[in-house]
């Protein structure tokens, strides 16, 4: 726990002080981790404040202090999950200008080589965009606190109230997805490499 | 990862996922705040706070003009004409009623009116 249980206490009895200092002890690490979960940085501080703000109205659901940090967990899932879904239904280009986004703030704020080192950044987050697109927005958000956050299983049981063998069963259709996803990839640009050579 | 170009097996392909999730980890890191971050939190729940609020009083509003019409409906039906009068009757003025003497009179009129015939 970043912040002690009598902290949390206060929040939850209305102290809103204490509850600025639970974002300030928390944000850093949420806004990590919706950074991983959503892969577009420039979304990222919006989502981070929906998180806070939907654990300022639901403190008083919370049980105890001991579950604060999946409850907050959970609650970060939740706001990634309905911003991937807000943004599927947008149908907005974004993989493709992702990059360049990243390209041209980059270009702007340093010199070639830190440009280079984005560039290589946003080719990885742009493949690992594309590979979760082959799994439903539930189970990226799942698959990528597994595998990404180092969550273990026991605390994503604590997350989703979920047994662990239904997670393991559900993490292991993820994986296969992804790892097929990656395999296709893989075949298409050797394909296209042999065209090129051809 | 592997050179392009190569089938891999599932075991390589297994290893490059796995070097992938790092890969990723290390291309999103945490993003450090800005100053507006929790300012801007704030903001949102007075947002919220504010919208809950306004429901609410629309909430009490539309309640307050349903008991209005409530009482007032009340009001209309008692004030509206009477029911028949078989309604306002007990059991025990009706069969006094019909062993008036009028009744009774009518009645053996009429039985004395059918001998007759």
């Amino acid at each position: 726990m970043l912040v002690d249980f009598e902290l949390v206490e206060r929040a939850r009895a209305g102290d809103d002080e204490a509850f600025s200092e639970i974002v300030g002890a928390y944000r850093k690490r949420v806004l990590g981790t919706i950074a991983r979960l959503i892969g577009r940085p420039e979304d990222v501080e919006d989502v981070g404040q929906q998180v806070f703000m939907r654990l300022y109205l639901s403190l008083n659901q919370l049980r105890s202090p001991e579950v604060f940090e999946p409850w907050l967990y959970r609650l970060t899932a939740n706001a990634a999950y309905d911003y991937l879904r807000r943004q599927r239904r947008r149908a907005e280009s974004r993989l493709a200008d992702l990059s360049e986004q990243q390209v041209v703030m980059a270009d702007a704020a340093a010199g070639f080589q830190r440009l280079e080192e984005e560039h290589e950044r946003a080719r990885v987050r742009e493949l690992v965009q594309s590979l979760l697109s082959s799994v439903s927005e539930e189970d990226r958000i799942l698959l990528l606190l597994k595998e990404v956050e180092g969550l273990s299983l026991k605390e994503l049981e604590k997350i989703y109230h979920v047994n662990e063998n239904a997670l393991k069963v559900r993490l292991f259709r993820a994986r296969q997805r992804v790892l097929k996803a990656l395999a296709a990839k893989q075949s298409s640009s050797a394909a296209s490499k042999a065209t090129g050579r051809g | 990862m592997a050179k392009q170009g190569e089938t891999l097996n599932p075991q390589e392909l297994e290893r490059q996922l796995n070097r992938l999730w790092e890969a990723y980890r290390r291309a999103c890191p945490d993003p450090e705040p800005t100053a507006a971050f929790l300012p801007g939190v704030w903001r949102l729940i007075e947002k919220r706070r504010d919208s809950t609020y306004s429901l609410c009083r629309w909430a009490q509003a539309l309640v307050g003009a349903a008991a209005a019409v409530c009482v007032v409906l009340g009001i209309l039906l008692s004030a509206a004409a009477p029911g028949p009068v078989f309604n306002r009757t007990t059991y025990v003025e009706a069969l006094a009623e019909e062993n008036s003497p009028e009744v009774q009179l009518y009645a053996s009129a009429f039985s004395n009116e059918n001998g007759s015939r």
